[in-house]
């Protein structure tokens, strides 16, 4: 498998609860004192009427989803309860090593409310946390990816769209963090009314793209639990780096899945697209590829 | 908003030439981009124009990848029969291994144009692959490599360069017509032009088609001289979609001389003759 550990140490899970919970709410409050009428305005950028603000009741249900969106048998020997209490350890144990990381997340889950620019500091510092978290990470699961290339037989596909779709959305956490830092900015001088039409702004701006990324999170998570549940033999199995096999799983299921990631990829890049600061270049090619690429143009149009 | 000229239409062809950056068409194409750009025409792609231009990336993605995990296998068979020794090397001393098993190669392949092709991709990836082996080894040591540490970068540089055409060509292919072809449009233009061969083409011309209902102001701008550009005239004549190269396109859609839409008839009307 792709070292499910591998995986697992990837902040995506905490991504996926930070954005999806992000919904920018305005509450107006106003206190009187004497004769005087207070009022002001706040921000809440988690709303109250979100249940599941832990981020390990989240992770879990999303990765029960997960799970049960299998349409095949599951395997004999595997179990979802062992399952999901190795996927908590494991994320524990990755928030226990980060306290950077570890911090920026309890700060969003105290839900802290936004008035002013030095508030909105806490979700802006997540974000880009999470954001260079998740560019570190993406250089070792490069490297454990090439190396499952070489040793499986299923069809390559999977991992041209499965690198595509881990860098579509660290590029999708790459406009997150420019749309919160626009919103903070104009924090600091907005007029009241103004200060509204600006969250609405960010909220209806996000929506899109985060559905999009949810989708696409969910379609690649499904075909690779779909790749280590029929390549493993017992759950420690799914920890580990081992081949994916053709002759293992069933191809039409195998075929649907990749058509699934492919359509919410597509998505996904539209969406980016449409954004003006999409991030063009998130690979840069060796030199001797760039003359490979140069090379193949005599041949791509023939 | 669309320029009173009309719109253009950009053929797989010609979006592949702009990713890749084809040196024989560069000029045509900059020249196009720029009259494009002063004029404020818009220019888009058919469903089956998209379909096709991001087929032919993936395919390229897809045989860069898998030579990569072809030559990994047959490196480790060869240095590593048994399959213990996940550290087995390749070195200076195997090259004359490698030289022969690309040899071998390009002996499977045919004679034929397409096979022709299929054996320059060949030359451009060993000149890849080998040049990369010599890169690797570092200066004043033995000059090897652990063949799985090699071979995992050479996946990673192959997966990067599909990566990043995808990217582009993401870019190149930001507006669709959004008007896929149907029966009864590929019916009447299979009809009209029995000389096109290929099923791919004459699903472009029906979309074409279709969407000349909406825009009559078109035209369909190609680098494939064998079936579009060099029977622009026959397929002009036929079903009124007109063809240019990049060169000429623009002066095609100012000829102020409009070509109507045509009346597709129904399924009924293809099976009987027409009254005359």
């Amino acid at each position: 498998m792709l070292g499910l550990d591998e995986r697992v140490s990837s902040p995506q899970f905490i991504a996926d609860f930070l954005v999806t919970h992000l919904k920018p709410d305005i509450k107006s409050f106003s206190q009187r004192i004497g004769n005087v009428q207070f009022r002001t305005r706040i921000m809440d950028l988690f709303s109250e009427k979100e249940q599941d603000i832990d981020l390990f009741t989240f992770t879990r249900d999303a990765q029960l989803k997960v799970v049960n969106s299998i349409t095949s048998p599951l395997p004999e020997w595997f179990d979802k309860e062992e399952y999901l209490s190795i996927l908590d350890r494991k994320v524990r144990t990755y928030l226990e090593n980060d306290d950077d990381l570890s911090n920026a997340v309890k700060q969003v889950e105290n839900k802290a409310s936004i008035s002013d620019p030095e508030s909105a500091k806490v979700f802006r510092d997540a974000i880009i946390i999470l954001g260079n978290r998740m560019r570190e990470w993406y250089k070792s699961y490069e490297a454990y990816s090439a190396k499952l290339l070489l040793v499986s037989d299923i069809s390559v596909d999977y991992f041209l769209l499965s690198k595509d779709a881990e860098l579509a959305q660290i590029a999708a956490f790459d406009i997150y963090g420019k749309n919160i830092r626009k919103l903070d900015a104009r924090l600091g001088f907005d007029r009241p009314e103004k200060f509204v039409y600006d969250a609405k702004t960010f909220r209806s701006n996000l929506s899109p793209l985060v559905g999009c990324g949810r989708v696409l999170s969910d379609s690649l998570a499904r075909l690779n639990l779909y790749l280590d549940l029929h390549n493993s033999s017992n759950i420690n199995d799914m920890f580990r780096l081992s081949p994916y096999c053709e002759y293992r799983i069933d191809k039409t299921l195998y075929e649907t899945y990749l058509k699934e990631l492919e359509a919410s990829l597509t998505n996904l890049k539209d969406e980016l697209l449409a954004r003006q600061d999409f991030i063009v270049e998130q690979v840069t090619l060796s030199d001797s590829t760039r003359q490979l690429r140069k090379d193949l143009s005599n041949v791509v149009l023939a | 908003m669309t320029s009173s000229l009309g719109e253009l239409i950009y053929d797989s062809s010609v979006i592949i030439a702009q990713v890749f950056q084809e040196s024989r068409f560069e000029s045509r194409l900059r020249y196009l981009e720029k009259e494009v750009s002063l004029q404020g025409v818009d220019h888009l792609a058919t469903p089956s124009i998209i379909r096709e231009t991001r087929d032919r990336v993936k395919f390229l993605g897809e045989y860069l990848t898998q030579t990569v995990r072809d030559l990994h296998r047959n490196m480790m068979w060869k240095k590593d029969p048994s399959g213990t020794n996940p550290d087995a090397t390749i070195g200076e001393d195997d090259i004359p291994f490698l030289k022969t098993y690309f040899s071998n190669l390009k002996k499977t392949i045919g004679g034929d144009r397409a096979d022709q092709i299929k054996k320059e991709k060949q030359d451009y990836f060993e000149t890849w692959i080998i040049t990369n082996l010599h890169d690797s080894f570092v200066p004043g040591t033995k000059r090897t490599v652990r063949i799985s540490d090699f071979m995992a970068k050479c996946a990673i540089w192959a997966t990067d360069l599909h990566s990043s055409l995808n990217s582009e060509l993401q870019q190149k292919l930001c507006k669709s017509t959004d008007l896929p072809w149907d029966q009864n449009t590929l019916d009447y233009v299979t009809s009209k032009l029995p000389t096109v061969e290929k099923e791919s083409d004459r699903k472009i011309l029906a979309e074409i088609v279709k969407y000349q209902k909406k825009q009559k102001k078109l035209v369909l701008v190609s680098l494939d001289y064998g079936d579009f550009v060099n029977n622009a005239a026959e397929i002009a004549d036929a079903i009124g979609v007109r063809i240019a190269d990049p060169l000429y396109a623009m002066d095609l859609l100012r000829d102020s001389r409009i070509i109507r839409p045509v009346s597709i008839p129904g399924p009924a009307d293809l099976m009987w003759p027409q009254k005359t």
